[in-house]
């Protein structure tokens, strides 16, 4: 639940390049969604590391992703495990090499599927740029420049913040750093590297 | 006079008098006090409608369920484009909570962390049916496989507690389980719905409100009415659905209001004119005022002392009091004019007085002994009134003086109005075979009306509320797939254990069904029972936390040296549960004795056969239909009222026969007449319980008109008395029968055609010896 709406944020930061002035925390971010809008797709590769309480080291992780502006978004895990995430405007796709296509905890319910539906839906409207979607869930607040810029999301709803206790994102001409800390305790650090980009031949900044 | 014996009765006169003001002043500083300070006026339906005498504890729990929405608001606002349809939302929100007697009610805001805590000590015995059939199926082996891979894995069900405390995030699969199943989501702090309606995409955005004060509180509806009608003048494309009782109070407060003033007004009115009319003096005029106003206050007074809260419907009702009260300071004031004194005229009248009242008084209370809260009101009501203008007469009868130069006056309009009722009448009295025929005929006519119309015992004849706002409420309803309060499962059992068991047993039944039309909320699906509890502790303490359970393998893979939970030692039990904010959101749960009872809401499309067969098959489960039983229950009473009236016309002709000897049928039968006259124009709808009652108080009143024609025959005071009694009655409840609030209409509408009827036919029956031809 939470890493998908990470995802989402990401990806419209993952993008962001290019020269712009000191600027206040909206119009910086009102740049960084228009930047992430010319974006026609992405690929890169990522590393996560994920701190839980009693373990002594934290879990490490490695795999890619991409995105294709409003089709669809692949995250996929490679190493120790195996798995991959398809985020489609219809929705999620789980395959996480087991054999079976879902884990039981997604299995169970009708329930949790239609609030799939829902992130998913929120996560296209993201990358198509509307801010609004994501300040359904968050406030956000944006530092720096677009150079160097910092973004702190933290949630609306108390029922949100049972989850998340707030979301940090950092970059320069794309996301590369991705915070979340969870209310129970895990923090999950993930680090960004984009190399392949195609823009919108109409959006070329300047 | 001079004398001190003759002083000695006018003496208990002036104390009797002197008692009864006295009397009457009190009462009304205690209804102004009780106006003030105690707002004893509200408009709540549930307290007209009856109690299910046959299951007190499922009404309760009905009521209960009902109530709970009693002081909150909701609204939706049409949001198809969810930010144009912010700001509207967001200023709606702005204008209710501008009140100081609304507060902000997020609805489930908080809740998730009040869930977390109470659940955060059960974790390891709470299992949803998938979780519980996924560490059954698996090998020990499996299960710490897929743990692994889920905590790499970016598509996880939320982490509520650590992974110390719950390292195979049961807690997490348990919430998730839980998860209401409206796609609720926030856009910018408010709650947003989408939903499919009449094959389009909808999108609501919720507003909420909380009530500081009660919902009949007139000073808390003009708040939120105001914001709302605020609201429409400044965003006036924008579309409003409303639920609440709030709503129904406003929308009763002001139709009462309105009514109780065309009513009360409109007789009062009519009164007014009616006596100057025919005494063309004042002091009359007060005599009648000073009647009604009395008659008002000993109703208020006595209903308040015996109820503490009056129902609108019941004031709306009782206005109609001004028109009977009317009648014993009429029929004395014509008395007076009579005798040359309103000693006399009470020395005279004061058999037909004490008769009238009593018998009336009688016919109102007749409906005290209905199971209907908002009639017994109007019965005490109503009696308590009748009595009031009754003793204000008597009381007050010595101090009304008739002077020899006002006494032409009312007896010249007596004979003018004599001789237009002779014109009126002679050309039936002429030809009394033909009107026997054509009164046949209409009474024919009646019976076929009567037969044709049938009954009718939809409950919608109780409801008060306009048909517009219910329509609205039904919309939020369905869109928000609020449970139905009108259809559950009600479930009984000897303890608290039995009673979790048997409703698992009942969400396992529906379960199967598989309708995915059909959903329904259960106390069990957010409480297990201790048994189930204790089964799933000892399937996770076993595949888990055993000697060779997943969590050691799980860390072995993790390279870590873990330890397992700590099991709770005690069971998540209906006490606990209680305490917590949750409970207040499912079905309730009650203990009455050895006896505990819950209910399972449904909402949906309910497959109704599919459920009457699992009530039948699961012991002490059973479906409720409250539309359905209340609905035969107004049949029922329906039937035995008119038993009850045959009853009463057969003792009334039996006692009229033994009085009044072969005059007896030439009494029944106008009264026959004009009842059946009147039930046919009712039954166009179908008749109603209450149009079998309100034809109780026709029998009260349409009798007086005979027995004055009996009495004396059709003469002048006789037909001036008469027109004047039934013109008042047909006033107030003429005004009455134009009430939107189908109860009063039906009440309004028999009497005024019964009354009429009465009024108009009597006389037929009762030809002047002097005129010609024979009486039909």
């Amino acid at each position: 639940m939470i890493m998908r709406k990470l995802l989402a944020i990401a990806a419209i930061f993952l993008s962001a390049s290019s020269v712009w002035a000191d600027t206040d925390s909206d119009e910086l971010l009102d740049e960084l969604v228009a930047r992430s809008q010319s974006i026609q797709s992405l690929e890169g590769v990522f590393e996560q590391q994920k701190t839980i309480a009693v373990l002594p080291v934290p879990l490490s992780s490695n795999g890619r992703f991409s995105f294709a502006q409003g089709k669809e978004v692949v995250w996929e895990t490679l190493v120790p495990v195996h798995s991959r995430m398809t985020l489609t405007p219809g929705g999620i796709h789980l395959d996480d090499g087991s054999g079976e296509n879902q884990t039981p905890a997604q299995a169970t319910s009708q329930k949790q599927q239609a609030g799939a539906e829902i992130v998913a839906k929120i996560f296209m409207g993201v990358i198509a740029g509307e801010l609004d979607s994501l300040q359904d869930y968050f406030t956000l607040a944006a530092t720096g420049t677009p150079r160097d810029w910092q973004l702190q999301l933290v949630p609306r709803s108390g029922n949100l913040a049972a989850y998340i206790t707030r979301i940090e994102l950092r970059g320069g001409e794309f996301t590369e750093h991705l915070d979340v800390i969870e209310a129970n305790g895990d923090k999950t650090y993930i680090v960004f590297a984009t190399n392949k980009v195609v823009r919108k031949p109409a959006a070329q900044p300047e | 006079m001079n004398s001190a014996h003759p002083f000695e009765p006018q003496q208990r006169n002036r104390l009797y008098a002197a008692l009864w003001l006295l009397l009457l002043c009190a009462c009304a500083l205690f209804c102004a006090h009780k106006l003030l300070y105690a707002k004893p006026f509200h408009s709540n339906l549930l307290e007209l409608l009856p109690r299910d005498e046959r299951n007190p504890a499922l009404h309760e729990l009905s009521v209960l369920l009902a109530s709970r929405f009693q002081d909150k608001l909701l609204i939706l606002v049409r949001a198809d484009e969810p930010g144009q349809g912010l700001k509207p939302a967001q200023d709606l929100q702005a204008r209710l909570l501008a009140s100081s007697r609304l507060a902000a009610n997020a609805p489930g805001e908080g809740l998730q962390q009040a869930l977390f805590e109470l659940y955060r000590p059960f974790s390891q015995q709470l299992l949803d049916g998938a979780t519980r059939e996924w560490l059954q199926q698996n090998t020990p082996e499996t299960i710490a496989q897929a743990r692994y891979r889920e905590l790499f894995n970016p598509m996880v069900a939320p982490v509520p507690y650590s992974f110390a405390e719950d390292p195979f995030n049961l807690g997490g699969r348990w919430l998730g389980s839980l998860v209401p199943p409206v796609k609720y989501q926030e856009y910018q702090g408010l709650p947003l719905i989408e939903v499919e309606r009449d094959g389009s995409q909808q999108r609501w955005l919720m507003v909420t409100a909380k009530l500081n004060d009660s919902p009949f509180d007139v000073a808390v509806q003009q708040d939120v009415m105001g914001a709302i009608a605020g609201f429409r003048t400044a965003w006036p494309q924008v579309q409003l659905l409303g639920s609440g009782m709030i709503f129904h109070a406003a929308a009763g407060t002001e139709q009462a209001t309105s009514e109780i003033n065309t009513v009360g007004l409109g007789s009062t009115l009519g009164i007014i004119a009616m006596v100057l009319l025919v005494f063309r003096r004042v002091t009359p005029l007060v005599a009648v005022l000073l009647t009604m106003t009395s008659a008002y206050v000993l109703a208020l007074t006595v209903s308040l002392l015996v109820f503490g809260r009056i129902h609108i419907i019941t004031l709306a009702f009782g206005s109609t009091l001004l028109g009977v009260a009317g009648d014993y300071v009429l029929h004395f004031l014509v008395g007076s004019q009579r005798e040359g004194s309103g000693l006399a005229a009470r020395h005279h009248l004061r058999y037909a007085m004490a008769i009238g009242a009593l018998t009336g008084m009688a016919a109102y209370l007749l409906q005290f002994a209905t199971p209907f809260p908002g009639l017994q009101q109007m019965a005490i009501f109503c009696s308590a009134g009748i009595f009031g203008a009754w003793m204000t007469v008597l009381a007050l009868a010595p101090y009304y003086r008739v002077t020899a130069a006002t006494q032409r006056a009312p007896l010249l309009a007596a004979e003018r109005f004599f001789s237009f009722g002779q014109w009126l009448y002679r050309p039936f009295w002429m030809h009394p075979r033909r009107v026997g025929c054509a009164l046949f005929i209409l009474l024919v006519l009646a019976i076929a009306g009567i037969v044709r119309g049938g009954v009718n015992d939809a409950v919608i004849n109780l409801n008060t509320s306009p048909k517009s706002l219910l329509s609205e409420e039904q919309q939020v309803q369905q869109i928000l797939q609020q449970a139905s309060v009108s259809q559950f499962f009600y479930i009984e059992a000897d303890s608290a254990e039995q009673l979790l068991m048997r409703t698992q047993a009942l969400d396992a039944a529906l379960a199967d069904l598989g309708n995915a039309q059909l959903r329904w909320q259960s106390l069990s699906q957010y409480l297990p029972s201790a048994a189930q509890q204790a089964a799933d502790r000892q399937l996770v303490a076993d595949k888990l936390y055993g000697a060779r359970g997943a969590l050691g393998h799980l860390c072995q893979t993790l390279g870590a040296h873990c330890t397992a939970p700590a099991m709770p030692a005690q069971w998540l039990t209906p006490e606990l549960f209680d305490r917590s904010a949750l409970a207040e959101l499912l079905p309730p749960m009650q203990q009455q004795g050895a006896g505990w009872r819950t209910l399972v809401t449904l909402s949906g499309t309910l497959p109704v056969a599919d459920l009457t067969r699992l009530a039948s098959d699961l012991p002490g489960v059973s479906l409720v239909n409250q539309t359905q039983d209340l609905s035969s229950l107004l049949g029922r009473y329906r039937t035995s009222v008119s038993l009850l009236l045959a009853v009463t016309l057969v003792l009334l002709g039996a006692g009229l026969a033994l009085r009044y000897r072969r005059r007896s049928g030439r009494m029944l039968l106008p009264l026959l007449l004009a009842m059946a006259i009147a039930l046919a124009c009712a039954a166009l709808d179908g008749i109603t319980l209450f149009h079998v009652m309100a034809l109780l108080l026709v029998i009260g009143i349409g009798l007086d008109t005979a027995v004055f024609y009996t009495e004396g025959g059709f003469t002048p005071e006789s037909w001036l008395a008469s027109s004047l009694a039934c013109g008042t009655s047909i006033l107030a409840f003429g005004l009455l029968s134009l009430s939107e609030v189908p109860v009063l209409h039906q009440f309004g509408l028999i009497i005024l055609t019964g009354i009429l009827g009465c009024w108009l036919l009597t006389p037929l029956f009762f030809r002047p010896a002097a005129a010609p031809g024979a009486t039909p």
